[in-house]
């Protein structure tokens, strides 16, 4: 096994659990998300949006 | 009627679940562009280089994902991105962008309708189904088929959203499947005859800069979670469902994508010498002879996994046919969309805004995006239908991406 496998299988490794790490975690970050207050008025000014053009 | 969720107002109904956005996001993500992708991916960053390629692409996605589930989340309203522009930015931002939104998908869509049309005559023509030979099928019959098989989307995304999701649902499964067993068969097969792992000696035979190259082209192949935002006033509990099917389909089809590439490079077989023979007699290494057929690549890599010739080539028609289709579903759904966000707002005519009582969706913006579709894919040459689709969606993805930061 060559240095540029090595190195290529460690940063693949690294890739992959990086973002199972980010699923994993996203259940939280969605609740977190979801339930963001400052987000939902947002969705208010749009409502506002259509309703006035 | 205006139907209540999470205190959320859509006139259009909740019908889609978790299930059917994320298969809609992975039916656009997984179109025909992985399998020409893989193949040209060899070709220039070599056998590791194209697994690190769909990992680190990835990577990149799950972040741009993450970044999309945030905003869809806050404004979980059909129209996507143009929403997005037009409280981030005002009218005129989201004037191009809604409109850039629209254009794309449709042309898109048209794209979908003449890849599907075309796969499915040469499908038929070598069952001697058709009067004509694989190569001989004249262009007024492709032509018609992508009409034809645009009408059958339209008329789908017209009974309404539920029966859209479950079509698209259905397409997608069957191609992602036909991926997962691909993936599958590799591993299996590297693990009964571990001497198909010297095919990734050397493992960047083009040196590291390449990579940067090959994630380029082939991100294009990550693009279409986007879609799953325009599902807004359609899926149940929008605010959880939107970011978690946009980044369940980016680790999917990451998953799935770095598993295929592994199973094309290990499907070639090398003789003792290391080497592999083409038809003419030359004799190449494993990585070398499948980035040698280039956007085939892949094909014929598979092909070696599946020793019968006629079935291998009639799965990777049907898992063309079947990316097509999903992709269609999608885009006629997205563009819809779109134009309905637009109509909405009163940046279209309002009549693009107008809901079927009965069914609960956009008829005239689907009629109206349907009929771009076909105007399209009919009086087009397909030449330019591409340029059109490439310009169109880089310069969608372009805006997206600056909105985005």
């Amino acid at each position: 096994m060559d240095l540029d496998m090595t190195i290529g299988l460690l940063l693949l490794i690294v890739s992959l659990s990086i973002i199972t790490i980010l699923v994993y975690w996203s259940k939280k970050t969605i609740d977190k998300i979801a339930n963001n207050t400052d987000n939902r008025s947002l969705n208010k000014k749009q409502e506002e949006i259509s309703e006035n053009g | 009627m205006a139907s209540m969720n999470d205190n959320i107002s859509s006139e259009l109904s909740r019908d889609l679940n978790l299930f059917h956005i994320t298969m809609m996001g992975l039916g656009m993500m997984i179109g025909a562009g992985v399998f020409i992708g893989i193949g040209n991916a060899i070709n220039y960053a070599g056998s590791g280089g194209v697994i690190l390629t769909f990992a680190f692409n990835g990577l990149v996605a799950m972040f741009t994902a993450m970044s999309y589930a945030e905003l869809s989340s806050a404004i979980p309203r059909a129209g996507g991105a143009y929403n997005f522009a037009r409280i981030g930015f005002g009218r005129g931002t989201a004037f191009c962008g809604g409109w850039m939104e629209w254009f794309a998908s449709s042309i898109a869509g048209s794209l979908y309708a003449i890849t599907l049309s075309i796969y499915t005559l040469r499908c038929l023509s070598q069952w001697d189904l058709l009067p004509w030979g694989p190569n001989e099928i004249p262009v007024i019959a492709e032509r018609l088929m992508a009409a034809i098989v645009a009408c059958i989307f339209i008329l789908i995304n017209y009974r309404g959203a539920s029966e859209t999701g479950k079509i698209g649902a259905l397409f997608t499964l069957g191609q992602t499947l036909f991926l997962v067993a691909v993936g599958g068969v590799g591993i299996i097969v590297a693990i009964k005859d571990p001497s198909r792992f010297n095919n990734f000696d050397p493992f960047m035979p083009h040196g590291w800069e390449k990579l940067l190259v090959t994630m380029g082209f082939t991100y294009v192949a990550f693009e279409g979670f986007e879609v799953i935002a325009q599902a807004g006033d359609e899926v149940v509990d929008p605010r959880k469902n939107l970011p978690k099917a946009m980044l369940y389909s980016v680790v999917i089809v990451t998953m799935t994508y770095v598993a295929v590439s592994f199973a094309a490079i290990v499907a070639v077989k090398a003789g003792p010498d290391g080497l592999v023979a083409l038809e003419n007699g030359t004799r190449l290494a494993p990585w070398e002879w499948i980035g040698h057929y280039g956007p085939k690549g892949f094909g014929e890599a598979v092909s070696r996994l599946i020793p019968n010739s006629v079935i291998s080539n009639l799965l990777l028609t049907l898992a063309v046919i079947f990316a097509a289709t999903s992709a269609l579903n999608a885009t006629i759904y997205s563009a819809t969309r779109a134009s309905y966000a637009l109509g909405r707002d009163r940046m279209l005519p309002t009549f693009f805004a107008k809901i079927s009582p009965k069914r609960k969706t956009p008829y005239i913006a689907l009629f109206l995006t349907g009929s771009l579709v076909i105007l399209m894919a009919t009086c087009l040459p397909v030449t330019q239908v591409c340029f059109l689709c490439k310009y169109n969606v880089f310069v969608f993805i372009f805006h997206g991406k600056c909105l985005r930061y």
